[in-house]
């Protein structure tokens, strides 16, 4: 791992850290701004289809099912994002209970995003693809779109907050 | 004294936006608008909170060197929730056709408005604040 102050026998030391250090300043409350807006977008689009399914008349009505991947992806995003980073990159010496806890949390919460995700899309095919009611399928699309996003919103949000001093870590990541 | 017609200009557009607002309101009679004039006065308030409660634990702890810490970052992430449900809100109603296009329109433009006015004065109003201190 270089270290930005290392000097360098070229003139442009690494190009790929000049949008790093434009960012450096205000990278982490834009990138927490854009996941807040990811998330928000997100869930309006859900919410949409909520309200378009009980007020179109003969629309398929949408129930706990559609509902519950996204409330999955959500928490599964609120346990990923609480999780104190400095504790995931201490060394994985043989006993380190912490870091081993964290990790296990990591994965839960990724378990949850991801289990969220092919949850929307499952119930996007067996409950509107395969009954083909023409209209419909955006219903089950808005719940695909919605836990993309807020997947997406997660990782932003991760990026943005452990971007501190180094780029190096997310990109790793 | 040069701040005196800033702040005239911005209490002219706030009145601007709550105007616009209410006719999209008034003109259909139909109040659900008046939820995103809610939202955007909402929005700072989260922001403001979080940075306080930052400030108040000391910088060594909580802070790190650009200024950020979870807690403010909490703060905006709730005050970015807030404002793109300002944006959401008035295009799903007319979605769903509770409310027409042109109201949504007139309601997006009084709360951005109304935002701006809002997020205008809190920076003019800091910035002030420094100088004095």
């Amino acid at each position: 791992m270089y270290s930005n102050d290392e000097p360098s026998v070229f003139v442009c030391a690494n190009p790929f850290n000049i949008p790093a250090r434009l960012l450096s300043g205000k990278g982490r409350q834009l990138g927490v701004y854009t996941s807040s807006a990811m998330i928000a977008c997100g869930w309006w689009c859900f919410l949409d289809a909520v309200i378009q399914s009980s007020s179109v008349v003969g629309a398929t009505p949408m129930g706990f099912e559609d509902w519950f991947s996204g409330i999955l992806t959500t928490f599964g995003m609120i346990v990923v994002n609480m999780i104190d980073k400095s504790r995931l990159y201490g060394e994985a010496s043989q006993y380190d209970s912490v870091a081993w806890k964290a990790r296990l949390f990591l994965f839960m919460g990724f378990a949850l995003m991801a289990g969220g995700l092919a949850g929307s899309i499952c119930t996007l095919i067996l409950k509107y693809v395969i009954h083909l009611d023409s209209t419909d399928i955006y219903f089950g699309v808005a719940g695909v779109i919605q836990n993309s996003l807020i997947m997406l919103s997660a990782m932003v949000l991760w990026m943005a907050q452990s971007a501190q001093g180094e780029f190096v870590y997310n990109v790793q990541l | 004294m040069a701040g005196l017609k800033s702040i005239i200009g911005l209490a002219f557009v706030l009145a601007i936006g709550f105007l616009f607002v209410i006719l999209s309101c008034a003109l259909y009679n139909n109040w659900w608008p008046l939820l995103v004039v809610a939202t955007y006065v909402l929005a700072p308030l989260p922001n403001e909170i979080f940075g306080r409660c930052s400030e108040e634990h000391g910088s060594e702890l909580w802070n790190d060197d650009d200024n950020s810490s979870s807690f403010t970052d909490a703060g905006r992430f709730i005050t970015g929730i807030l404002i793109v449900t300002g944006f959401c809100l008035p295009f799903v109603l007319a979605h769903a056709e509770v409310i027409t296009v042109p109201a949504m329109i007139m309601s997006i433009i009084g709360g951005v408005l109304v935002y701006g006015t809002i997020i205008a004065y809190t920076h003019f109003f800091s910035r002030e604040q420094d100088i004095s201190v």
